[in-house]
């Protein structure tokens, strides 16, 4: 939580003594000394436990908690938008790679291997391709290359972009002196480089309260470059995409040093080749980012819109739970509405919400996860359900109510793959949300597949293939004695399970990438 | 009966439960103390019960047994590098109740103190791993430069220019938490 500090003229030099008083306090906390060791003694003589495993488990089973939601599949989509325009995706050399987790005597490290993209077991014949996390997989727009970018992996601040040729499974790594705090990365349309955000600044110690800049890293380039600063220094990315081989159009908003937001939400319209910022949209009426709850300085809650980008038309949506705003980058023109959807008396915007279009334009899908505040109070999340909204009329045409709260769209728009989250109606405290999944049919709304998941099933990471043949749902599943994992992989036609096994617990799943549509 | 319970560097090399934690039970309160000033105190349980663990898997690793201490704490250091990293790309999400709770006070009238230790928290937040840890040995255990070397495992020198440089990355982001 952030508090202002005393103001600069008022605010005691930070001396060596204030220094020591402070981390004394800080590390004063008393340890739970009889619960660690007993933890550490049930772990340490459980055959084949991962600890590690389980405190990451525990870290997302917490944000699953909280947002009701975690996103764990990644789709690899296709990073480039010229493809979108002139016709289907490019099959990808490997339709699905598993990352898992390795635990070594010095650390731990993630694992990636081909997959059989009917049963999401790994393929025989390929050694493992061995990366540091944590990390962000990007699929090419070719289908050829996986680039798998690494957070900082030195002292001095360096990530590594690693190049896997899906094709013959060999690895490039190349360091990288801007992979700190990157946002958005994303493929050229022809295969050839990255873009991608990061502060201007490249100080690892104070990432905050720098302006971001626009980085592209061209393969065969010895180096990174930047191609233009954002012009707010205030302004913090969200998420960017390349609308042409030329176009980045990023979304952001401006926040203070406490993360609050200090303006409406922009979209900065950006030519990569000229260098400069041929746009800069002010999103104006859009409640998002975070802010302070009235009459409470000490409470702030945040909201993000779906983002979905639109690329054969050319324009992108910014979706509330209220309120759709479409921008078409090209001609710098905003327009938009307020949806006809009923909205709680109390509710504060304290939302995050995803969508995606249908290949048509015309359906938008927006679901996610809204929290209310009830006297002062934040109730646990609850789905928002799966809305469906007609792009043209600017209206709600269709609200499901089943506790949806996640979704992927098939390729072909005919199937929609969501995730559940459902929370005991008389629950006071945050629970954990029991998940599950449906297949709907998006011509008729009609529910053909209802996922029977086993008790406990925490959270589910949904996933369609390039070809929109396969679903793939990743069942979380909680008990006494651990975490376990099933891997399912459903046929997106008639709903069938073709394969379903469950993750060897030695070496759990850390994510399936599916190179999607 | 756990601290009376000092087990000779023997004893380690059968590395059975209950001889590693009579050995290490003296250990685990420095152990913690470590892991809260460098990754907080909410998670610092599961950060020395992570590295206890790893810690008696490969106990055979260790050699000289005079260095246990040192050994447990540059795996709670490797243990908080994972966890930061992991923190790095988590979700950011709002907390309305469990932030305040160990807070003294959390009404309007806070006192410089505690926004002052606030504005400490977020500075000491943007540091490295490698400036917090040497920080917490430096101050939090209050350890000598010799044995911070040990646990590093880098020269006394170096020690001594990290320090120096984790202090001056402190003030320059305490300073910059205004702007």
């Amino acid at each position: 939580m952030n508090r202002p500090g005393p103001s600069a003229a008022t605010r005691p030099d930070l001396t060596d003594d204030a220094i020591a008083r402070y981390l004394r306090a800080r590390g004063a906390a008393a340890p739970p000394l009889d619960d660690i060791l007993a933890d550490a003694q049930r772990e340490a003589l459980r055959p084949h436990r991962d600890v590690r495993w389980g405190a990451v488990a525990a870290v997302v089973a917490a944000v699953a908690v909280t947002l009701g939601l975690v996103v764990g599949i990644l789709v690899l989509a296709p990073g480039a938008t010229d493809m979108s325009v002139t016709g289907a995706p490019t099959r990808p050399a490997r339709e699905v790679v598993l990352a898992t987790y390795h635990e070594t005597t010095t650390g731990s490290e993630v694992l990636l291997r081909p997959a059989d993209p009917a049963t999401a077991r790994p393929l025989d014949g390929f050694d493992p391709i061995v990366i540091a996390q944590p990390f962000e997989p990007h699929l090419s727009p070719d289908g050829r290359t996986l680039a798998v970018m690494t957070w900082i992996t030195d002292e001095i601040g360096t990530g590594t972009l690693t190049l896997i040729d899906l094709a013959d499974w060999q690895a490039v790594r190349t360091p990288v002196n801007d992979l700190y705090d990157f946002r958005a990365p994303t493929w050229t349309p022809d295969s050839r480089g990255l873009v991608w955000l990061a502060p201007a600044e490249r100080s690892t110690t104070v990432p905050v309260g720098r302006a971001y800049e626009v980085v592209r890293w061209d393969i065969g380039w010895p180096s990174a470059r930047t191609v233009v600063a954002l012009p707010d220094p205030a302004f913090r990315p969200w998420d960017a995409h390349l609308m042409t081989s030329s176009m980045l159009v990023v979304v952001g908003q401006a926040v203070d040093g406490r993360d609050i937001a200090t303006d409406v939400p922009h979209v900065v319209v950006i030519d990569l080749a000229a260098g400069r910022v041929t746009a800069d949209l002010a999103i104006d009426g859009l409640e998002t980012g975070r802010q302070q709850v009235r009459g409470d300085p000490e409470v702030t809650l945040e909201s993000r819109p779906a983002i979905v980008w639109d690329t054969p038309r050319q324009r992108l949506f910014l979706a509330a739970i209220d309120q759709l705003v479409q921008v078409v980058p090209g001609s710098a023109t905003v327009s938009g509405g307020y949806l006809s959807v009923d909205t709680r008396p109390q509710r504060v915007p304290n939302e995050m919400l995803t969508g995606a279009i249908s290949p048509d334009g015309r359906s938008l899908y927006l679901t996610g996860v809204q929290t209310v505040v009830d006297d002062g109070i934040q109730q646990p999340s609850d789905a928002v359900g799966l809305r469906v909204i007609d792009t043209q009329d600017v209206r709600t045409v269709a609200n499901l109510d089943h506790d949806i709260a996640q979704l992927v769209l098939s390729p072909d728009g005919q199937r929609l793959l969501v995730g559940t989250s459902t929370r005991p109606p008389d629950a006071t405290q945050a629970p954990i949300p029991s998940a599950g999944s449906l297949l709907i049919d998006t011509a008729s709304l009609a529910v053909i597949m209802e996922d029977d998941q086993p008790p406990g099933a925490a959270y589910v990471h949904l996933a369609v293939s390039w070809d929109g043949r396969f679903g793939y749902l990743t069942t979380s599943i909680m008990d006494g004695s651990g975490t376990t994992q099933q891997v399912e992989v459903i046929d997106l036609v008639d709903g069938s399970v073709v394969s379903r096994h469950t993750v060897d617990p030695g070496e759990p799943l850390v994510q399936l990438l599916v190179p999607g549509p | 009966m756990r601290s009376e319970a000092r087990m000779g560097s023997r004893a380690l090399d059968d590395p059975g439960w209950d001889v590693f934690e009579a050995r290490a039970v003296d250990v685990v309160p420095d152990l913690h103390r470590l892991a809260a000033a460098i990754v907080g105190p909410d998670d610092a349980a599961d950060v020395v019960q992570d590295a206890l663990v790893e810690a008696w898997r490969h106990l055979r690793s260790l050699r000289d047994h005079e260095r246990f201490a040192p050994w447990l704490r540059s795996i709670v250091i490797n243990r908080c590098r994972n966890t930061l990293r992991t923190r790095t790309r988590r979700i950011r999400t709002t907390t309305l109740a469990s932030t305040d709770a160990g807070l003294p006070d959390r009404r309007p009238d806070l006192t410089d103190a505690i926004a002052l230790r606030d504005q400490l928290d977020r500075a000491f937040e943007r540091l490295s791993l490698d400036h917090r840890a040497v920080l917490a040995l430096r101050y939090t255990l209050d350890l000598p430069l010799a044995e911070i070397a040990q646990v590093l495992r880098v020269p006394e020198g170096t020690v001594k220019s990290r320090l120096h440089a984790a202090v001056e990355r402190l003030r320059a982001a305490y300073e910059e938490d205004d702007r």
